[in-house]
């Protein structure tokens, strides 16, 4: 019966950890302009490798 | 969504994508009986004590149609730190299903999750005993939307809050003293309130629908903090242009290097 009732509430809610390769991509998705601007770019050059990022 | 009369309820509308129509929010008895309205935040779904409510955010979420699974989930990620004790604490989902959690300080991002099993919004009550244990709160990686939230200093202790793409007309992070880096791009927002974050210096608001109150609020603020060498975007959407006492902070600001988009 706890079997059961454990397998029920894993499935409607987990807490889990994301693999390293998944917050990579995550990581890389998130970059801001404040990043690629901190970096140095200009603002447009920022606004383009954002785009860049966002299309990887 | 306080008001002085609990007969009176908050409801928004949806439009046919499943998003808040701006400016559809109002203040009634019963719900609208013409469009897909929905309650949010109603005052009697805390968690009935108040000990617990005062040490915890309180989120109002909608759940998003999974359909390999056929249902709506809902959920947020936290980032922990990389060293330190573990991060601890516990969610209430709902008023009778809770769940406590203690996540390695390993610098990894945590997703939680739930079914709420339908699409419209429920309140989450997020209870950390140690947040500065937690780098990095992201509400927009995990499925469903976040619409509201109240009582964010429950939080103070983390460095990053990001809230981007979520449907929140109103977000107060007063007493967030710890944060410096703070996003919520691309979405409704129109309210803002930073009293207190004094280590701000790293915030991205574009693509919103600030007010021109809400605009010079965080220009004047992040000036008075008195911090250097950081960057504030406020362009794009309809954020408003800021007014004269605005222009004079973006001056200050910009003097002790500072980087400053807004729009104009």
């Amino acid at each position: 019966m706890d079997g059961i009732l454990q397998l029920l509430k894993f499935i409607i809610m987990s807490i889990t950890k994301v693999t390293p390769e998944e917050q990579a991509i995550r990581e890389a998705k998130d970059k801001r302009l404040s990043d690629f601007i901190k970096e140095g770019m200009t603002r447009e050059e920022a606004k383009a490798a954002l785009e860049a990022s966002k299309s990887k | 969504m306080a008001n002085n009369d609990n007969k009176l309820k908050a409801y928004v509308r949806y439009d046919g994508q499943k998003k808040i129509v701006p400016g559809s929010l109002i203040l009634r008895q019963d719900k609208p009986t013409t469009g897909k309205f929905v309650e949010i935040m109603p005052v009697d779904l805390c968690c009935g004590t108040t000990n617990v409510c005062d040490s915890c955010v309180t989120l109002q979420g909608v759940g998003e149609y999974d359909e390999e699974l056929g249902t709506y989930y809902y959920g947020f990620t936290l980032e922990t730190r990389s060293s330190g004790a573990n991060l601890t604490g516990t969610i209430h989902w709902t008023t009778s299903f809770s769940e406590s959690f203690s996540l390695d300080a390993d610098g990894n991002d945590y997703d939680f999750q739930y079914d709420f099993g339908d699409a419209i919004p429920h309140t989450v009550l997020l209870c950390v005993n140690n947040p500065s244990q937690i780098q990095d709160f992201e509400l927009g990686f995990g499925p469903g939307e976040t619409v509201s939230l109240n009582n964010a200093i429950a939080l103070n202790g983390l460095d990053e809050w990001d809230s981007d793409d979520m449907n929140i007309y109103s977000l107060d992070l007063t007493g967030l003293s710890s944060m410096d880096e703070l996003y919520h791009c691309c979405s409704v927002l129109t309210h803002i309130n930073i009293t207190g974050c004094t280590n701000l210096d790293d915030v991205d608001l574009i693509d919103n629908a600030l007010t021109e109150a809400s605009v010079d609020h965080v220009l004047i603020s992040l000036d008075n903090y008195g911090l250097s060498n950081g960057i504030l975007d406020l362009t794009g959407g309809t954020n408003a242009i800021p007014s004269v006492a605005g222009d004079a902070a973006i001056l200050s600001l910009q003097g002790k290097g500072w980087m400053v988009f807004y729009n104009s």
